[in-house]
């Protein structure tokens, strides 16, 4: 038993953690999420499977009747406005992981340890991305066995995957935000299903907005995720998908959310108990 | 940090310290002293703010009036300080059920700095104190509740705290689970560990802890060793048995006047309660005075689960004055000073 013990913990007095440190933490941390996500493979569903089934219901169910106003193969209109959604989606799973860190009263035993608090919350920012770039790898993967090409060159592919991570890494200040204030993982589901659904259909994800009616045009336009599908089909399928300033709206939006709701998640972050 | 000189050192230091939750005050100006080395027991029902004191000593929670300093160390001031030397061990295990019980472990040696194999070598050595080296590279969800709770005190342990705090560690643990747990905790404390323990189990606190604070609606009321609270709390009885069932009503005339009340216990036998030793004396002399014959007497010291009854229901029940029996004598006025 005296192997517990053996010497005690000497005091140090400083109070400050150095950056070394923090990412030191951060990496410990990162390799906890990766190794939770590693045991429970059915966290990946969502950003996986989901995207999967999307793809393979309106391409063969109702890309019949949605060919006429895409033109073209729509599993090439269709491909890209899947990667929106599978990013703008998975990043419902930073909040989720955040909240039942909470619920579980693990958050309890990071903060009662000599860590910045905000590792743990860049850990899962960090495993975030890497669990969507796992994700993207996956549905590229089924989209190239349905017969999905890209015509466009290296860099303009990746850009455009870059491009929605960053508005993904937007929503996950969005998701971190209503992570840190609502009660249970399923309310941060609930909550921000809520709000992503109706931005998923009213958007050209699916169909063209040409399409819709009148009214709601002018909702899809402005839509994010409509911008955002628009530059993923320019960028990874180019030819007739031209992006104009789409590209720059959709990073402006990424941007503009990241500047809103990381201050506020942040401060929720650091006030909850 | 070996050697133990409880009477020099003070590990946790609580003065006046207060939390509100809204219009509700869940400490209310609580002070405390606990020795190094030593195991402090606080004991109270749900709700009595237990856990909020722990969790304003494990830096979880900032206090609202007062100061508190654990190992020398102000819990708002010097707050990552502060857990560098401490452990902490929550009402419900905070495992991540999805990582093995090696992981788990070998995480908190990396968060507290340790290099990579340092972190293996503890995490190794502590899951085998706790008996987990078997499971260790199971995921902790398929673990039992007391292999979990076994887990979490192992991962609170991987910094060698110096005072550690446990919350409500048994609650759900079967006997034997129990035992193991209490074997644990006595041995960290010969180790030279402060622990401070809360529990709704008079058993817990009487069998862990030199020092007890018996808590309710945020007040200490009441204070001292498992003995010293049994005695003079809620004090001693004396029960008699007279010869003649006929007495019994003389009988309980006779305790009535020299202990100031009585009752029928058991049939045949009556009893009152004693506070000093001169009344036994001169209980005895006026029954034989009397003329009454004793066929039986006993005195009987209350559980401390009678104790922790009287207690807190008088605080329950009557206003804030109504507290306990005056102390006759030493330190813990003090603390039912705090405690009015």
């Amino acid at each position: 038993m005296t192997a517990i013990t053996s010497t005690l913990a000497p005091s140090n007095l400083s109070s400050r953690t150095g950056l070394r440190d923090t990412l030191r933490h951060t990496g410990a941390l990162i390799r906890r999420n990766l190794l939770s996500t590693k045991a429970t493979p059915e966290e990946l569903l969502d950003v996986t499977f989901f995207p999967i089934i999307m793809t393979v219901m309106f391409t063969y169910v109702f890309g019949g009747g949605l060919k006429s106003s895409t033109g073209g193969d729509y599993i090439e209109y269709l491909i890209p406005g899947i990667f929106v959604q599978m990013l703008s989606f998975g990043s419902i799973g930073v909040g989720i992981k955040l909240n039942s860190d909470f619920d579980k009263g693990l958050m309890d035993r990071f903060r009662s340890l000599p860590i910045a608090r905000v590792s743990v919350l860049s850990a899962h920012l960090v495993s975030s991305v890497l669990r969507l770039l796992l994700a993207s790898l996956i549905t590229f993967t089924v989209a190239t066995c349905l017969g999905f090409r890209v015509h466009t060159n290296v860099f303009e592919f990746f850009g455009g995957i870059a491009l929605l991570l960053a508005l993904g890494f937007g929503v996950s200040w969005l998701s971190v935000y209503v992570g840190t204030v609502v009660r249970s993982p399923q309310a941060v589901q609930g909550v921000l299903n809520i709000a992503l659904f109706p931005l998923m259909f009213c958007s050209s994800i699916f169909t063209s907005v040409s399409t819709m009616p009148g009214w709601l045009q002018a909702f899809a336009k402005v839509n994010p995720l409509t911008t955002a599908a628009d530059s993923a089909r320019a960028l990874m399928v180019g030819g007739q998908f031209t992006a104009g300033h789409d590209v720059w709206i959709t990073l402006a939006w990424a941007a503009g959310m990241s500047i809103v709701f990381a201050p506020l998640a942040l401060r929720a972050y650091n006030r909850h108990i | 940090m070996n050697t133990r000189n409880p009477s020099e050192e003070i590990a946790i230091q609580v003065e006046g310290l207060v939390k509100r939750f809204g219009e509700q005050t869940a400490v209310d100006h609580v002070d405390l002293a606990v020795p190094a080395g030593s195991v402090f027991g606080l004991l109270g029902p749900n709700g009595a703010g237990k856990t909020t004191i722990v969790r304003m000593l494990s830096t979880l929670l900032r206090p609202d009036g007062g100061t508190a300093r654990v190992a020398g160390l102000d819990v708002v001031g010097h707050a990552q300080a502060v857990r560098r030397v401490i452990g902490l061990t929550g009402q419900f295990a905070a495992v991540d059920e999805a990582l093995s019980g090696y992981e788990n472990v070998y995480m908190i040696g990396r968060l507290l700095d340790m290099p990579r194999k340092e972190a293996r070598q503890r995490a190794e050595e502590l899951l085998a104190v706790f008996g987990l080296e078997q499971d260790a590279r199971k995921i902790a969800k398929q673990y039992s509740g007391g292999m979990r709770r076994r887990l979490d005190l192992a991962a609170s342990l991987v910094g060698r705290p110096r005072v550690l705090f446990l919350d409500e560690p048994t609650t759900g643990l079967d006997p034997a689970r129990r035992n193991d747990l209490w074997d644990i905790v006595r041995d960290l404390a010969d180790g030279g560990t402060t622990v401070l323990l809360t529990t709704q189990y008079m058993e817990e606190a009487e069998a862990l802890a030199q020092d007890i604070a018996v808590m309710d609606h945020g007040h200490f009321i009441a204070r001292g060793t498992a003995d010293e609270l049994k005695v003079r709390i809620a004090g001693r009885s004396i029960r008699l048995r007279p010869v003649v069932a006929a007495e019994l009503s003389a009988l309980r005339e006779v305790l009535m006047d020299v202990l100031g009340a009585a009752d029928e216990v058991a049939p045949g036998t009556v009893g009152g309660p004693v506070s000093e030793d001169a009344q036994v004396a001169r209980l005895l002399q006026s029954i034989a005075a009397q003329g009454i014959a004793i066929a039986d007497i006993s005195t009987v010291t209350a559980s401390l689960d009678e104790v922790f009854l009287t207690l807190t229901e008088k605080k329950g029940g009557v206003s804030e004055k109504t507290s306990v029996p005056e102390p006759t004598h030493d330190d813990d006025s003090s603390a039912l000073e705090a405690a009015r």
